[in-house]
């Protein structure tokens, strides 16, 4: 449905001036939306009354000549006007009227009023009364945009709120609320197109302006709002919600272009850390002092990998939520964007104890889990590196972070996770396996036809656990929560698709190694 | 046409009722005025007005006043015969001919048997062919011919005589003497010449109105295809046949007005609505004027195809409503100010017939 944009005649027929009145007949045109009133002492072909006007004549002028009633009504059928309103009619103006209304479709309105121009004056008021309230509305929230008055998407939010009096919020892609109180959407359906869309399948209509960027992009927000209100009410809302969108757009266009300039000189501030060879440069010192961050004293390396619908923009996005949860969890140091995560370290003037990197991990652990909880598209897995001195230490430690998260990803089942280099032990060996593009494209290739007939997943995370479970049936069975000859009948199901034999230590062990590289790669 | 006579009263009053337009007097009195004329004196001469010398003199009579007053108060006869007299007398001239100033309604008949009384022959033209209210709406006002001198004379010896600058006055005048006189009352005016007559009249009336009177008798007689013939022969347009559902009569300014409202008999939702002022003058199909003055707006029983003045009419009348153009004579400069609807008060152009 179209929020309605004027009122109609049956609205107009409503008001209390023409309570006292009736109908003569017409009311198949009662749905017409009227553009004007109007008054007029005849009604003639060769000045018609405007498209869309409700005409009020004056009977008791017209004397004798009630013709003229009859011409009317053909006359505004012909023009496109909407209604006819007598008033004063004397004698009465006979059966053609209502025969005429009924054929041209036009409603005929008789009323006793005495002063005319103050009934058009009144019906004239009424109808433009919403239109006069809908321009201020606009024109406030035009000033409040074009005077910079507000400058973040609060600020805009509350402006239409405040002049709706009604709850208005800004939604990111994944339902997070960015702005305003959450609005539950449930199953409503959200404006898919650069469109302004009404959702009506609950009693309150459900507003929703989606948001670009980037013109032609994918929207990356939504502004909504629920509304119970009038017809011209949710009119005003849709039009200040349109325009409250446009701004915000550039509002958050703006914020992205300066988180992107930092993220920029940060990111080239981490590649120039990495690429840093024993002798400490005084250049990179001084840019890292610049941005406030230090590594003097013991720096411990972090590393944040993501995977699913993530890009450096999600991640600009993103990014002042992850530095929020890590400072919560006590973490707090340099965060720097990357196009699939966040490196950063943690600096302390005394060397850390060595039994200290658990807490370490589990804060980080208790803040991704936090992270996914609120955007389930997405899994995060942590890396954290030992403690060493300076810059030519951060670098060893950030390295030490990433080769852990990859680690953590690999093996992790779970949507999140942290590990520590240390707890990696041996097993980062597989790192050279793991960072090479060559075996990811053969572990697909092994895979490919178990993939093939396992679209859910469930005989590959079949074959994983029965492999991680030493080869035992029963153990994996009290994993997958499934009797053991159930685990038995899919691993001898998995040899036959994949044409192999798990007697085989090598073939044991492959498999094993593809199926971690499918976490990594997916 | 040289002679009428009995056998053409019949078809004379049948056609003069339809070229009444809805008025012009109901003309069954006037029917047996003209019999009883005939039968006492003798068949009436028909004259056209070229084969009379040209300087001869020709005077009219008609009854002037109130339609609905003629009804109830029934000539005495002795007064338009008397009227004609008045004016010879006041011109110092005799008359040649007797004429009929509007052929339509019952001054179609009245000159007839008054020119069988007096021993004249009655002219085959008159000022209209078809009727209207007021004296001066003629064309020989367009042709500029003065209405006056003329004479009013009641039916109990009383007679006046007047001399009037405009054909306006003159209606003005003779309208105030016929109120103090009865409202029913014979007028002679526009006394002309056989020459001017034939320069500025509507020729052939009393034949018009005769032949259209025997093309009705066939369709009352059912005979097949007359209908069609009746509106092919008089140039009418059909326009609606519906019932009628409202009927407004009062009379205000002198005028007996009148609005009906016809139903269509098809389409409850079409309506037709006459506006009447002694005559009917404007038809509106569904809101739009669709028939105007000075073209004639006749409406006929839908059984019975007899003509329906408007005095006649009542609610549940099925009629048939046809629109017939004026006579080709009022086609001049001054028509529409004469005669056209803003002459009658209506602030609406005049309309063409289709076709």
């Amino acid at each position: 449905m179209v929020v309605t944009r004027r009122a109609t005649v049956r609205h107009l027929l409503t008001s209390p001036h023409l309570r006292a009145g009736s109908l003569l007949g017409g009311e198949a045109g009662l749905d017409a939306p009227i553009g004007d009133v109007i008054v007029r002492a005849r009604v003639e072909p060769e000045l018609p009354p405007i498209e869309g006007s409700v005409v009020v004549l004056d009977v008791e002028r017209l004397g004798d000549h009630l013709y003229q009633v009859d011409q009317a009504i053909r006359v505004i059928s012909d023009s496109g006007a909407v209604a006819l309103l007598i008033v004063n009619q004397a004698r009465d103006v006979g059966p053609s009227v209502r025969r005429l209304a009924n054929r041209f479709e036009v409603p005929v309105f008789e009323i006793d009023s005495g002063d005319v121009m103050a009934l058009a004056q009144s019906l004239r008021s009424e109808l433009l009364f919403p239109d006069i309230e809908h321009a201020a509305a606009v024109d406030h929230a035009l000033d409040s945009f074009d005077r910079r008055l507000v400058l973040t998407p609060d600020g805009v939010v509350d402006v239409i709120s405040d002049l709706m009096n009604m709850d208005c919020c800004l939604m990111a892609a994944d339902r997070v609320v960015i702005a305003g109180p959450r609005i539950e959407i449930g199953g409503r359906r959200l404006a898919d197109s650069n469109h302004h869309y009404v959702d009506h399948s609950l009693e309150s209509a459900l507003h929703s302006v989606p948001i670009a960027i980037v013109p032609g992009e994918e929207p990356a927000y939504w502004l909504i709002a629920e509304s119970e209100g009038s017809d011209s009410a949710q009119r005003t809302l849709a039009s200040l919600m349109r325009l409250g969108a446009w701004y915000l757009a550039t509002i958050l266009a703006s914020a992205r272009v300066n988180a992107e300039r930092d993220a920029r000189r940060r990111i080239t501030l981490l590649n120039e850390i990495l690429d840093t060879t024993e002798v400490s440069e005084a250049g990179i010192a001084n840019q890292i002092t610049a941005l406030g961050w230090t590594t003097t004293g013991w720096n411990t390396g972090l590393n944040i990998q993501l995977r699913g619908s993530v890009d450096s923009g999600r991640v600009l996005n993103l990014h002042a939520e992850m530095r929020q949860r890590l400072g919560d969890a006590g973490i707090d140091g340099p965060l720097i964007e990357r196009t699939d995560g966040w490196s950063g370290w943690i600096s302390d003037p005394k060397e850390p104890p060595v039994d200290s990197y658990p807490t370490i991990v589990r804060s980080i652990a208790s803040a991704l889990t936090g992270f996914v909880g609120s955007h389930s598209d997405l899994t995060a897995h942590a890396g954290v590196g030992r403690p060493h001195t300076e810059l030519v230490g951060l670098r060893r430690s950030l390295s030490e972070a990433r080769e852990a998260s990859m680690i953590s990803h690999a093996r992790g089942r779970e949507a999140s996770g942290a590990a520590h280099i240390d707890q990696i032990g041996v097993q980062r060996i597989l790192m050279g396996w793991f960072a090479s593009e060559d075996f990811a494209s053969f572990a697909h290739t092994v895979l490919e036809p178990l993939i093939a007939v396992d679209p859910d997943g469930q005989m590959l995370r079949t074959l994983e656990v029965y492999l991680d479970a030493n080869c035992s049936a029963t153990a994996a069975a009290v994993k997958l929560d499934v009797h053991r000859n159930t685990v038995a009948n899919r691993v001898e199901r998995v040899c036959l698709v994949l044409g192999v034999r798990l007697e085989d230590p090598e073939t044991r062990l492959s498999l094993q190694l593809a199926c971690r590289m499918l976490h990594l790669d997916r | 046409m040289d002679q009428l006579n009995l056998d053409d009263i019949e078809a004379l009053a049948l056609g003069a009722t339809l070229l009444g337009t809805g008025g012009g007097g109901d003309p069954y009195i006037a029917k047996l005025m003209m019999r009883q004329a005939i039968e006492e004196f003798g068949p009436v001469e028909v004259v056209e007005a070229v084969d009379l010398p040209p300087n001869s003199l020709i005077l009219s009579t008609a009854i002037i006043g109130a339609p609905t007053v003629i009804l109830e108060k029934i000539p005495a006869g002795t007064e338009f015969v008397a009227g004609i007299r008045s004016l010879a007398a006041y011109l110092g001239k005799e008359p040649a001919a007797v004429m009929a100033i509007e052929v339509g309604g019952a001054n179609t008949l009245l000159p007839i048997a008054t020119a069988a009384e007096m021993g004249l022959p009655i002219v085959n033209a008159d000022g209209m062919r078809r009727a209207y209210p007021q004296i001066e709406m003629t064309v020989f006002t367009l042709g500029g011919l003065s209405a006056g001198p003329l004479s009013v004379a009641d039916e109990k010896g009383n007679r006046c005589v007047f001399e009037t600058t405009t054909n306006q006055i003159a209606e003005t005048l003779a309208r105030t003497a016929v109120i103090q006189l009865g409202l029913a009352n014979a007028i002679s005016c526009y006394p002309m010449t056989a020459g001017q007559l034939v320069e500025h009249g509507i020729q052939g009336s009393i034949t018009y109105c005769t032949r259209l009177g025997h093309l009705l008798e066939d369709v009352k007689a059912g005979r097949e295809g007359a209908w069609q013939t009746f509106l092919d022969e008089s140039e009418s347009v059909e326009f609606f046949t519906g019932k009628v559902i409202d009927l407004d009569r009062r009379t205000t300014e002198g005028f007996a007005r009148s609005t009906v409202i016809l139903e269509h008999l098809d389409d409850g939702n079409r309506t037709m609505r006459i506006e009447v002022q002694n005559e009917n003058l404007i038809a509106f199909e569904d809101g739009e004027a669709v028939i105007t003055t000075p073209n004639l707006i006749c409406m006929l029983d839908s059984e019975t195809y007899d003509p329906i003045t408007t005095e006649s009419i009542a609610y549940g009348n099925r009629l048939i409503v046809i629109g017939m153009p004026c006579a080709p004579e009022w086609h001049v400069e001054g028509m529409l100010d004469l005669v056209g609807p803003r002459a009658f008060g209506y602030d609406l152009d005049f309309v063409e017939l289709p076709g």
